[in-house]
């Protein structure tokens, strides 16, 4: 479930992604890269997404009149720190029928 | 497609009850305002909220969609059903028949396969609560088809409803399980498509949603019973459904969502409405001719014809039949072109088929204004000497239908609904092809301020005692105006309302404003109709036990049905019991519909201002104005019925009228033309006829017209384009200026006060025969009110102004009361009756009522505690020998036969005056009778008769009861006193002094300040026109009533006395307000009680 590959490249983005404060990157409003415990991780794939209201019942008291309804957004992703996924080219020879692999940069 | 549109399919307003939580328009609109071209209605269990959704969709240029969720072959799976273009009514018959089936509305699969004439052209969509769904979330495929399979032929078409409600995977609303319902559909190659199963418009409709879920699950708010988990079932933006779309599609392995939306539209496209073909608003539905009689259209205008013109000449005397004819000719006309002879036809067999069955039935409304009702006899007013309007009850102008009420009986108007259901109904509702023409209709019952809160409260967790303070405390307001009424009413503001549960509370209170609550019967509407009834209106069981149209009043004229209030008034049943009583004490057949409209005695009376028990003018403020005006006629009966009203005092009508009617002014005068229309209310304008006939007058314009411009100035708008019409059109008729602006200035300032004189005459009418009654057979008709108490004043007023007229009231007594009140003749000696003194200002003498001779005897109905069941007994069981023979035989309690003897029903039988026997003895008796009969009843009953005589009544020379006992007792166990009048004891304190009798005053002069005394019947706060609170207190003290005016400034130091004490000692200054009308400014008023007691205190 590559969705990620479809949709763009990461050296397609512009500098315009926002920064969430706890260091998360998103784009349209999707969470694309974040940092955990120092480090960079890249969200490969969406596994699902769901939305919760607060428990306004709960708050009220705090303060004068109907608590305001908030809305949390929550992604369920896979994810792996960047660096971490390689990229390999594999080569197979139909005269010999032997495999060969070798790590490659990304961009050709 | 690809045009960027979406059209929710699946939308629950507030006539979804305590789920939904906006109103219809309120979707309508915001879909509009999203550029939507379509948008379904698809209510919880019922449809009532169709009509509005339909109007609102084409206000705003939108297509109606219409449908219903429901559950379907067992109680807790639901779908929903949407009806196909052209085949509206084949959903609303099969939700009709679910109703009448079970009150569940499970359409089970039994009705499904008896009533496939109707499902099959029903589209139904399974969405996240279906059976399949479940079994699909269940990996049961197998069985998931099988369900599916199994009503493919019951139904136009199947689909299966995916519904992302970002809810997470484990939920049935999550995208994840919408993807499982997407990937089966397509597997199967059954067809898929996306709603958002909306039930709010915004996402901060939240907490109402909570507080509704909580109201009907009467639970509190918590995270066990909260069934939300996020805000997102609100009416969303087609772009925001789109990327649902490609969401829940690629999670179930497909590129987009683009297949689930072109589904969609599709189906869209299929089930798109048109408010007037399908929905039928605009359309007119009555009765066929072939159901009145007749065989074709023609037929029936020509029945009508003939059946008006057969009683010209009973109804009209030589001089009037020519106008008679031709008005009659015109109001014929009139309906012939509307094609309303059937509403007329019907309404009149339903009145007369009353009748034949001896119901009491008059017309109430604008009817009264018609020949064609008077002839037919649903009126019993002449229009024509009454100059009223058939243009105000039905014009060529207005097609919509007109509206008549008819009051009955209220002891029988079931009746009349049994009638018109066995008429016009069909109560076989277990198979196709119902025939019913008829139904009752439906009342929306909705949050108010008080109900607001206390649901709120509930869910909440405030504690109920507080939430009772506050609601009891609130007005019947709407519950949007609570903060305000918060902050502005006193006794609100003492409470402490500022903690910020309550401010919460008030908050989410007032967005409950108007939210439906609860369907119920309205309690007088009948609609009628053609057979299409059913095409255009679903129908429900009732618990009244008359199937009930889903659709309230509003609705029910929108689609055009004829619509019958049937008013239960007790009036008539206090009427039709006195003509049966003095059928049966004089042997004579009274016909109260014939009496001449112009008997002397009866005015006399309701000059006198004796008027206690007449319709209409029995109110403190209706006698102070008959007394003032003195009416003469049946038309002054009309005029001061419609003076009487808020409008007219605050807008200050009623004083010139009586200052030009007791010659005090002279009539202005305006303009010849406009004299025979205003001379009859003294140059006042007080009819909506007269409004008509002067905009008729002056522009040249027909009658129909004129009432189309009456109505236009009721709003603001409309105001300022009649005025420009009318100013262009009076002047170029040639009226001078200074008249036009005089006449408008009228019309500006009192259309909109004006009342409509056909609705009066309709008044009029029980008051005068209520007043002939009075006059001619005083104690029948005080019987027929103390029967059926049909007015504002309790039994024990009444039974002293029976005493007025010389009746004497003959106590109760166990082998003479009946159920209800009798009369009886006697040769008791009775007090004088009141005789209206001679006074300056009116100069003559009234003839007023004597009915000495008669009697009314008590009724057995009106003891305290006595059952229905032991009224029958005692009857059933007379006549009685003794106390003894009545405790053994009449299977009376033990409770009921004190109290009996409490007030002496035993006196008579026990020869109690004669023989020197007393209460007491009596009393004593019967605790012995009951021990002995106590014993009887454990001992055999054949060994009862022979063992067990009871002993005689002994005279044990106790105290009899005293004069005080007996009245406590007969207050006590009556609710009014007998033997004496409750004043009796205080009558030496009282006369010592100087206490005027409420008879007297009308001799004492204007400005002379007096005490009056009188048991509490009423206190009054009505509007006056300074807008200043007054207190109109009433009090009775046996020879008439007392009607005493408390202004500002005697309000502060008395109104706790008024307020609190029943028993009450007044002063207050003398003003003559008419011939015979007394008023009194009160300067002062103390309890009796506590007077009589310090006056004691002095003398000892």
């Amino acid at each position: 479930m590559a969705i990620f590959e479809q949709m763009f490249e990461y050296s397609d983005l512009e500098p315009t992604a926002l920064t969430g404060a706890d260091g998360v990157v998103a784009h349209e409003g999707i969470p694309i890269e974040f940092f955990y415990k120092g480090r960079a991780f890249h969200v490969h794939s969406l596994l699902t997404k769901w939305k919760e209201t607060n428990p306004w019942w709960k708050q009220v008291g705090s303060s004068q009149g109907l608590p305001e309804v908030e809305e949390k957004i929550f992604w369920r992703v896979e994810a792996a720190p960047v660096g971490t996924v390689n990229t390999f080219e594999i080569e197979f020879n139909e005269a010999t029928k032997t495999w060969q692999v070798r790590p490659t940069s990304r961009g050709k | 497609m690809g045009n960027n549109q979406f059209t929710h399919l699946q939308v629950a307003s507030g006539y979804s009850f305590k789920y939904g939580t906006s109103q219809p328009h309120q979707l309508v609109e915001r879909a509009a305002q999203y550029g939507m071209s379509a948008l379904a209605l698809t209510d919880r269990n019922g449809m009532p909220g169709a009509i509005r959704f339909s109007k609102a969709c084409e206000e705003f240029g939108i297509t109606p969609i219409l449908g219903v969720n429901l559950s379907f072959i067992q109680k807790r799976y639901r779908v929903t059903l949407l009806a196909q273009k052209g085949k509206l009514s084949s959903l609303y018959r099969l939700l009709s028949a679910v109703n009448m089936d079970n009150k569940e509305n499970v359409l089970t699969l039994d009705l499904l396969k008896r009533f496939s004439c109707y499902s099959r052209d029903v589209l139904v969509m399974h969405g996240p609560e279906s059976a399949l769904a479940n079994a699909i979330i269940a990996r049961k495929n197998n069985e998931a088809l099988s369900i599916f399979n199994s009503t493919k032929e019951l139904f136009a078409d199947q689909v299966i409803e995916c519904v992302s409600q970002l809810a997470r995977s484990e939920s049935k609303y999550s995208t994840t399980n919408a993807a499982r319902l997407f990937g089966f559909a397509q597997s199967n190659s059954i067809d898929a498509l996306l709603t958002n199963a909306v039930r709010m418009l915004n996402p901060s409709d939240a907490p109402v949603a909570d507080v509704l879920d909580a109201s009907r699950k009467l639970v509190l708010i918590s995270d066990k019973t909260i069934d939300r988990v996020n805000a997102e079932a609100y009416l969303k933006s087609a772009s925001d459904m789109q990327a649902l779309a490609d969401e829940i599609a690629v999670a179930a392995g497909a590129r987009d969502g683009r297949a689930l939306l072109r589904t969609t539209q599709d189906w869209a496209t299929r089930a798109g409405l048109s408010p007037r073909q399908d929905v039928g608003i605009g359309g007119i539905h009555l009765p066929e001719p072939i159901v009145l009689g007749a065989a074709n259209h023609e037929q029936l205008a020509s029945q009508l014809q003939q059946r008006c013109e057969s009683q010209l000449a009973n109804k009209y005397r030589a001089n009037l039949i020519q106008t008679a004819t031709s008005r009659l000719a015109e109001e014929l006309a009139t309906i012939r072109h509307l094609g309303f002879e059937s509403y007329f036809l019907t309404v009149t067999n339903i009145a007369q088929s009353a009748k034949a069955k001896g119901i009491r039935v008059a017309a109430r409304g604008s009817g009264a204004g018609s020949i064609v009702c008077y002839l037919l006899g649903i009126s019993g007013v002449e229009p024509l000497s009454k100059g009223l309007l058939m243009e105000r009850f039905c014009s060529v102008l207005r097609n919509s239908l007109p509206d008549i009420d008819i009051d009955v009986e209220s002891a029988r108007r079931l009746e009349i609904y049994d009638d018109v259901f066995s008429a016009y109904g069909d109560d076989d509702w277990s198979r196709p092809n119902n025939q019913s023409r008829c139904a009752t209709v439906s009342m929306v019952e909705t949050y108010r301020a008080r109900s607001a809160i206390r649901d709120v409260g509930s869910a909440l967790g405030i504690t109920p005692t507080e939430i009772d303070l506050l609601a009891k405390n609130l007005p019947h307001i709407r519950s949007k105006n609570i903060g305000r009424a918060v902050e502005t009413i006193p006794e609100l503001k003492r409470l402490n309302l500022n903690t910020p549960m309550i401010t919460a509370a008030i908050a989410l209170a007032t967005k409950l404003d108007g939210l439906p609550r609860h369907l119920a019967m309205h309690p007088c509407a009948i609609a009628l109709s053609d057979l299409q009834l059913q095409d255009f209106a679903p129908i429900e069981q009732n618990p009244g036990g008359y199937p009930m149209l889903q659709f309230d009043k509003d609705d029910v004229e929108d689609i055009g049905l004829l619509k019958l209030d049937v008013l239960g008034v007790r009036m008539q049943s206090a009427i039709s019991y006195t003509l049966a009583e003095i059928a049966r004490t004089e042997e004579k057949s009274v016909d109260i519909d014939t009496i001449p409209f112009d008997d002397k005695a009866t005015f006399d009376l309701v000059k006198s201002t004796r008027t206690l028990g007449l319709f209409q003018v029995e109110s403190p403020g209706q006698r102070e104005l008959v007394g003032k005006f003195a009416p003469d006629s049946f038309n002054d009966l009309i005029i001061g019925i419609s003076l009487f009203r808020p409008g007219p005092v605050k807008g200050d009508m009623i004083s010139p009228f009586l200052e030009t009617r007791q010659g005090f002014q002279t009539r202005p005068f305006i303009h010849a033309d406009l004299e025979e229309i205003l001379k009859e209310t003294e140059g006042v304008v007080v009819f909506h006829e007269q409004v008509i006939k002067i905009i008729s007058t002056v522009t040249g314009c027909s009658l129909a017209e004129a009432d189309e411009k009456r109505r236009d100035l009721g709003s603001r708008e409309g105001q300022q384009e009649v005025c420009d019409w009318f100013y262009s059109l009076g002047l170029a008729r040639g009226y001078p200026q200074k008249v036009v602006d005089r006449v408008w200035q009228i019309l500006r300032d009192f259309a909109s006060f004006g009342f409509c004189k056909a609705h009066a005459a309709a008044f009029a009418l029980p008051t005068y025969q209520s007043g002939w009654l009075k006059t001619h057979y005083t104690a029948a008709f005080i019987a027929g009110l103390l029967t059926h108490d049909p007015g504002m004043y309790p039994k024990r007023l009444i039974v002293d102004e029976a005493r007025q007229w010389g009746i004497a009231i003959a106590p109760v007594d166990v082998n003479e009361s009946d159920s209800t009140y009798r009369v009886e003749r006697t040769t008791e000696l009775t007090q004088e009756p009141y005789v209206a003194p001679n006074t300056k200002s009116s100069g003559q003498t009234l003839s007023l009522p004597d009915a000495r001779g008669y009697a009314i005897r008590m009724s057995l109905a009106d003891v305290r505690g006595i059952s229905i069941q032991e009224v029958e007994n005692i009857i059933a069981g007379r006549p009685y020998l003794d106390l003894a023979d009545f405790v053994y035989r009449a299977n009376v309690s033990a409770p009921t036969t004190e109290a009996l003897v409490n007030i002496g029903a035993f006196d008579k039988l026990n020869g109690v005056s004669k023989t020197g026997i007393n209460r007491r003895d009596l009393y004593i008796h019967l605790a012995e009778l009951q021990k002995v009969t106590t014993k009887a009843k454990q001992v055999s009953a054949a060994q009862l008769t022979f063992e067990l005589k009871p002993t005689s009544v002994e005279k044990l020379g106790l105290p009899d009861v005293t004069a005080e006992e007996q009245l406590q007792n007969e207050l006590d166990t009556l609710g009014t006193e007998v033997t004496s009048h409750v004043l009796a004891p205080y009558v030496e304190f009282l006369n010592s002094i100087g206490v005027k009798k409420s008879a007297q005053l009308i001799q004492e002069r204007s400005g002379a300040s007096v005490l009056v005394v009188g048991v509490k019947v009423a206190l009054q706060t009505p509007p006056i026109r300074t807008g200043q609170r007054v207190m109109f207190l009433t009090i009775d003290d046996g020879f008439g009533c007392n009607d005493l005016t408390f202004f500002q400034d005697s309000q502060a130091q008395y109104a706790h006395v008024i307020r609190s004490s029943t028993l009450i000692l007044a002063r207050g200054v003398v003003r003559k307000t008419g011939p015979r009308g007394i008023s009194l400014r009160a300067t002062g008023a103390w309890d009796l009680n506590e007077a009589f007691n310090r006056w004691l205190a002095k003398a000892n």
